[in-house]
């Protein structure tokens, strides 16, 4: 198979369940009560992502830590050559289970963090002694020997203390610090007015974070995401619809990008009725925004549709109602202004207890408050 | 600029990947691949010795030694490029001295 036309990472949706409630949650909005692959069909669907080419596992959710078969996937995956990342809020992880990974072949934890204050992180993940969890959890992954990396989703609550949450991050002992500004996807589109910061905050927290990532180098490699809300021209989305990865959710759907079942009017195949290697060949939700054949004009005629793709098919969708678009973070798209439009209009004094909790599925409730 | 203590692990210390990373064939091409949770870095042939020899048992002095005896490029030269390639992970937080 030709190299540039492979993926190259699976991310492993394992499970929709998750302890924590975050307001930003990139999981669907729209999901229907998964029935979740069990673990001969995750095993399978791996060792075909591994003939396919991929080289890379992230197990996600969700919370996959509440498989209890998350040892064995881990273990499939790495006799299969995969490099193995655990993505998890760290909840629930004991030391027997964490050494259990280790032996297992995991190579690399993240944790995500909320916030660097223990009571602010709990407020925003909706549950109360979510962090002291969390921090336990990373304490575990040194011991046993684990390399630690952090997440920490940025938006208008926590963006002002970038500083303690890069310090946070060195005390732990973190290989690496993801900071990832908020995707107005799912969760987090519907919490959008209240999560949006400012560009002044946007601003200093670009250079704080450079600061940090030249004087960490070596030590702690610093990632920061640029918010595409704040940008002139829209973010290179998953490089490109079905040329890098593709992700599998927990009732086994592929998706070009984690998002993608927002979509309207995309059809989806399953690892239940078709092998992997026909869906990232032959599938019709795959091929539809593959190359730059299917763009319409600004970026049809544009220099740079090889560098960015037209942007996000899921942004392009979730804003103008048609995921064929230009994506509106793109300053010559036509529909630019919605996106300078929600940066102005942002709520004026948001306060966190109206915020959209996520819910998990089949959760009764429309939301669900902090109880923290 | 690294202070003395960096300056002298990288002369005297034994390199060695992160544990955030991993060296592998890759199975589909047969080439060899550095992989860590962001990246997948596609190695030539030199690159991958080089990184082969990286597992913390050897210091500098051995690692030169060893590829000497494949390579015929002046010790000097191959010393300064090995540093340099080291160097270069060591920045993106694949590589470290112990």
């Amino acid at each position: 198979m030709d190299l540039t036309h492979r993926p190259y990472g699976l991310l492993a949706e394992l499970t929709y369940r998750c302890p924590l409630h975050c307001p930003y949650c990139s999981n669907s909005v729209r999901w229907e009560k998964p029935f979740e692959l069990n673990t001969l069909e995750w095993k399978k669907t791996i060792q075909e992502a591994s003939k396919l080419g991929v080289l890379q596992v992230g197990f996600s959710g969700g919370e996959p830590l509440l498989r209890n078969d998350l040892e064995q996937l881990v273990q499939v995956a790495r006799e299969a050559g995969l490099y193995t990342n655990l993505i998890t809020s760290g909840v629930g992880l004991t030391e027997n289970r964490a050494a259990r990974l280790l032996e297992s072949g995991l190579d690399n934890v993240q944790v995500s963090f909320q916030a660097a204050e223990p009571d602010l992180a709990d407020r925003i993940a909706g549950v109360s002694n979510a962090h002291k969890l969390k921090l336990r959890a990373a304490e575990i992954v040194n011991r046993v020997g684990l390399a630690l990396s952090l997440n920490v989703v940025l938006h208008r609550f926590n963006i002002d203390s970038l500083s303690e949450i890069i310090a946070f991050a060195e005390e732990l002992g973190a290989t690496r610090l993801e900071l990832a500004n908020t995707q107005y996807y799912g969760w987090a589109y519907r919490n959008r007015s209240m999560l949006i910061p400012t560009r002044a905050q946007v601003e200093t927290a670009a250079r704080i974070a450079s600061d940090a990532r030249h004087r960490l180098a070596g030590k702690m490699k610093v990632l920061y995401v640029l918010p595409d809300y704040f940008a002139n021209r829209p973010k290179p989305c998953m490089n490109g619809w079905g040329q890098r990865y593709f992700t599998v959710n927990p009732s086994g759907f592929v998706l070009p990008c984690p998002t993608a079942w927002e979509i309207p009017g995309l059809r989806f195949d399953t690892v239940r009725e078709r092998s992997l290697a026909w869906i990232w060949k032959m599938s019709e939700s795959f091929s539809r925004f593959r190359g730059t054949e299917w763009m319409p004009d600004p970026c049809r005629s544009c220099p740079q549709k090889e560098i960015d793709f037209g942007g996000c098919r899921c942004q392009a969708a979730l804003l103008t109602g048609d995921p064929s678009n230009t994506d509106p973070a793109c300053e010559f798209s036509p529909h630019h202004r919605l996106v300078r439009e929600a940066v102005d209009r942002r709520a004026d004094q948001p306060a966190m207890d109206s915020f959209i909790y996520r819910q998990n599925p089949n959760s009764p409730a429309e939301s669900t408050r902090c109880n923290g | 600029m690294p202070d003395l203590s960096d300056g002298s692990k990288r002369l005297f210390g034994r390199p060695c990947l992160a544990k955030r990373a991993r060296l592998q064939i890759d199975p589909v091409s047969g080439k060899p691949v550095l992989l860590c949770q962001e990246a997948v870095i596609l190695l030539n042939r030199t690159g991958y010795e080089i990184l082969e020899q990286c597992d913390g048992t050897r210091n500098m002095i051995e690692i030169i030694e060893a590829l000497g005896t494949r390579y015929s490029t002046a010790k000097t030269t191959l010393t300064q490029e090995v540093s340099e390639y080291l160097e270069k992970l060591n920045q993106r937080g694949l590589l470290q001295w112990i």
